[in-house]
């Protein structure tokens, strides 16, 4: 999963991010962002994921694992 | 707005179901190539609207004949004996003849007893609560102790084999549900709605007194969608259909479980009508109930048999639970009319609930 | 709506969805699918179904009308409508 946390920052609009990071305190955490992420993760790492699954993994690298976990 | 419970019954029990089904099933590979749906569209849609193997009665076969076999198997079976049937009541809409009534054919066939009521009723999706209905109020007669009521169509003869609105999903069938008094309270709760704006949703348009058949009313026509049918099939407006069930059925039923004083957890199981799995999932979504709760599953095995789909999802999926146990059911069924209507009654201990093969 | 990039990294997905269903048509094109006889209410199901699994939500029915399903924006407003909420679109 290299280049993850580029990836995501991409999404967040952030120059960069870190694993402790708090999603929900990012400036650009909403609904389409959210969506952003799971259009995201279906395609490059084939994985589903649902809006409770990413709100629940609270952090970034939460966020990691849950699709690491479904790959 | 508050929608009337407008039919309650007490003392009212169903003691037995029997569907009649034709043994010839057709898988919807085979009917595949009637359509223009391309092959892997074919598997998506196979899997969201439930196209599978669907039962299909031989040519010859008719409503009477479905409904005569199914009698004298529970005749021989002794589950139900001739003299105690006091009224009989047939719900279709592809009826042996114009006249007489089907059910006086019946009769006759079974030589049944001479004091006795036999009842046509032209309906369709919502044919088993019409039917139901219609037995609770016969039931109020000291004289009427037996109601056997029917459900039997062979719509198939009436599908355009070229259209795939429909025709994937019809079903053939018969049920036979036998109602009668019970000496515990059993409050049965109903509520019918009508709505005869919508006649042409889904209609036959040719061969009754409006627009006779006639060797124009028979020649096939293509729709917008590529679909091929003749003013004597059965034609379906799909989307309305759609939207129309979304928007009347839930809140139906939330005004009848209000009006029961019943909460939504209580009802064991929702057995309602089955035009296609993606209706009734979405349908599930929205009310808030697992799809275990309302089974989905009629279509994809059997197809869609109008008022026998709601006996057949029974006896697909809960006739040991409703031989051994009591659960409480909320029936509905909604669609040609438009009619939609629903019932909440404890259904259990029956004397029988099984399929039968034509 | 913007160009940001998570809104077009969304719009990709919808994209590729809908070319799976209807191969021969170009749904990158700014037209009115629907209309243009792209999408049949028959892909409107497989489509409700598809996005529906990949993006773990359930469509609600009374939002399956053909409008809402004639531009990649509107199946956006879709998506957003019925399915991801994040906690501070409550506050």
């Amino acid at each position: 999963m290299k280049d993850f946390l580029i990836d995501i920052a991409e999404l967040l609009e952030e120059e960069e991010i870190k694993e402790e990071d708090i999603l929900e305190d990012f400036e650009e955490w909403d609904s389409l962002t959210i969506l952003s992420i799971i259009a995201f993760s279906n395609e490059k790492y084939g994985t589903a994921l649902s809006t409770i699954e990413i709100n629940d993994s609270k952090t970034v690298g939460g966020l990691k694992k849950l699709i690491a976990g479904k790959m | 707005m508050e929608l009337k419970v407008n039919l309650t019954f007490h003392n009212k029990k169903i003691t037995g179901i029997l569907t009649i089904l034709p043994s010839n099933i057709v898988k919807f590979e085979d009917e595949m190539d009637n359509y223009n749906f391309s092959k892997a569209k074919s598997l998506k849609l196979k899997l969201a609207m439930g196209y599978n193997t669907h039962r299909i009665a031989k040519d010859n076969t008719t409503v009477s004949d479905l409904c005569v076999y199914g009698l004298n198997y529970l005749f021989e079976k002794d589950y139900l004996k001739k003299e105690d049937i006091d009224a009989l009541i047939l719900i279709t809409q592809s009826p042996d003849y114009f006249m007489p009534p089907t059910s006086n054919v019946i009769q006759g066939k079974l030589g049944l007893k001479h004091d006795m009521i036999c009842l046509d009723i032209n309906q369709g999706c919502a044919g088993f609560e019409i039917g139901l209905y219609q037995a609770f109020m016969l039931l109020e007669q000291s004289e009427v102790n037996k109601v056997v009521l029917l459900n039997a169509d062979i719509l198939s003869k009436k599908v355009s084999k070229r259209d795939r609105n429909s025709n994937p999903l019809i079903g053939d069938g018969a049920s036979i549900t036998i109602v009668e008094k019970s000496d515990k309270p059993n409050v049965i709760n109903c509520n019918i709605k009508m709505n005869g704006t919508g006649y042409d949703v889904l209609m036959v348009p040719a061969g009754g007194f409006k627009l006779p058949s006639s060797p124009e009313t028979a020649e096939m026509k293509e729709d917008k969608a590529g679909n091929f049918r003749s003013l004597d099939n059965l034609v379906m407006k799909g989307d309305e259909v759609f939207n129309f069930v979304q928007r009347e059925v839930p809140p139906m039923i939330e005004n009848l479980l209000k009006s029961s004083k019943r909460d939504i957890e209580e009802v064991n199981y929702f057995m309602f009508h089955q035009p296609n799995k993606f209706m009734l999932r979405k349908l599930a979504d929205k009310m808030k109930i697992p799809y275990d709760k309302m089974p989905n599953n009629v279509v994809e095995n059997y197809g869609n048999a109008s008022g026998v789909s709601i006996p057949t999802a029974i006896c697909h999926n809960i006739s040991e639970e409703l031989k051994s146990d009591d659960m409480f059911l909320c029936f509905a069924g909604f669609g040609v009319g438009l009619t939609w209507a629903s019932i909440l009654m404890n259904v259990g201990h029956l004397d029988f609930c099984e399929f039968l093969e034509y | 709506m913007n160009n940001t990039k998570k809104l077009n990294e969304v719009r990709k997905e919808v994209v590729a969805i809908l070319q799976e269903i209807r191969p021969e048509f170009d749904f990158s094109e700014k037209i009115d699918f629907i209309e243009e006889g792209m999408l049949d209410s028959f892909d409107v199901v497989t489509l409700v179904t598809t996005l529906d699994e990949k993006f773990q939500i359930s469509i609600d029915g009374m939002d399956i009308l053909p409008e809402n399903f004639a531009t990649i924006d509107s199946i956006i407003e879709l998506l957003l409508k019925n399915g991801a909420k994040s906690e501070s679109d409550f506050s």
